[in-house]
């Protein structure tokens, strides 16, 4: 695989950026960036741009637009103010996001969303945004995986976190 | 302290500026500064101004650069642009053509 | 609770919970919590405390406190809410409005 680039804490970058690898964005970026690979954007970073990689994994700030060709997640500390494009969305609890949300487009055949970093404070165990395993495989999901549509949805909402402080 | 790694399939169009470090192994057309050292590896392809404390370049850089400290030229470095540095190191095979300027601030 | 079996035209307005197996077309508006089961399709302008959606929303929401959606829910309109969690499988597609600020560029970024 090919290097994964780091702009690191200290780091702006101000343009376009476009690659094939993975980006992990510890600083700033402001313009635009298209990878195809996936993008990981830090507790402290923040991105001022719009955006298009395959899965990207919101920690920090964005600002802008974020086109996803499999996913996004937004962890508890994403402050997003941006349109998503994505065929998945995790959104966990404790993300702040403003935006239009568009999943028309069909999910991808190979899930790409797991389950957050350590970056992400962890809420109750039963409220984590979860890993969608493909199909077959043990899956640590709270809600049905794409080939089961049985699991009863009551289940979900009784397990959400802020719903137990009532 | 911390480093910015450009990987090697990454274009950035544009400015790089900050604190850190920078090590480029893709392609970078603008401007790049730092108040810390910089590597052009030999992949790099790099069009652009350079500011920074210390240079090393052992790929293809195309444009100015003013060092703090020291600019060193690999073997495998090729540069074309004109060098402001108080030292300048430039490898036997390496290319350069520009003008050089060691009389910074001494 | 609406019983999956039936169906509501209308305005629903309450102080209490109220849990949707069947169907709402219209409006609902509760101080409590809306609950809106897998398998149930709920048209309809909601204004609620809280909302839990598993099953179809058609229409756009205000909460006052929570807005989650689990895997399976399928919703379109607009949400406003200070809270909200979106399951992986859930798919929608609106406008989603929190309060919430970020400072312009060069201030430094919001902690939690």
């Amino acid at each position: 695989m090919a290097a994964t680039t780091i702009i690191a804490a200290g780091s702006v970058v101000r343009g376009h950026l476009s690659g094939q690898e993975d980006l992990i964005l510890q600083g700033r970026v402001e313009g635009s960036v298209a990878l195809q690979g996936n993008l990981d954007i830090e507790p402290d970073a923040r991105a001022d741009a719009t955006i298009e990689a395959v899965t990207v994994r919101v920690h920090g700030t964005v600002v802008g637009r974020v086109v996803a060709r499999e996913g996004i997640e937004l962890s508890a500390s994403a402050r997003v103010r941006a349109d998503l494009v994505t065929p998945r969305l995790v959104v966990a609890e404790g993300a702040l996001f403003s935006g239009a949300i568009d999943m028309t487009g069909a999910p991808a055949a190979r899930p790409a969303i797991t389950a957050p970093t350590a970056f992400a404070p962890a809420p109750a165990p039963a409220s984590q945004p979860v890993a969608v395993a493909p199909t077959g495989q043990p899956s640590l999901a709270l809600g049905a995986d794409d080939d089961d549509p049985e699991l009863p949805g009551g289940l979900d909402a009784k397990n959400i976190a802020f719903k137990k402080k009532k | 302290m911390a480093i910015t790694h450009i990987g090697s399939t990454l274009v950035i169009e544009g400015e790089i500026s900050g604190s850190d470090a920078v090590v480029v192994q893709g392609r970078v057309k603008g401007s790049i500064e730092t108040s810390q050292g910089v590597v052009i590896e030999n992949s790099a392809h790099v069009e652009a101004n350079l500011t920074l404390d210390t240079l090393e370049v052992a790929g293809d850089v195309k444009g100015n650069v003013t060092a703090a400290s020291r600019v060193e030229i690999k073997p495998e470095g090729k540069m074309v642009g004109d060098i402001k540095s108080p030292r300048i190191l430039i490898a036997d095979g390496a290319h350069f053509k520009g003008n050089i300027d060691m009389d910074v601030g001494r | 609770m609406i019983a999956a079996g039936t169906s509501v035209r209308g305005q629903v307005t309450g102080a209490e919970d109220l849990a949707v197996e069947g169907r709402i077309e219209g409006s609902v508006r509760l101080s409590g919590h809306l609950s809106i089961a897998k398998g149930a399709e709920v048209k309809a302008e909601v204004e609620v405390k809280a909302l839990d959606i598993s099953g179809a929303l058609a229409g756009n929401a205000v909460a006052s406190e929570s807005v989650a959606l689990s895997s399976g829910a399928v919703v379109t309109g607009d949400i406003t809410t200070p809270r909200l969690v979106i399951a992986d499988g859930a798919r929608y597609s609106g406008r989603v409005t929190m309060p919430f600020d970020i400072p312009a560029v060069g201030a430094p970024a919001p902690r939690r």
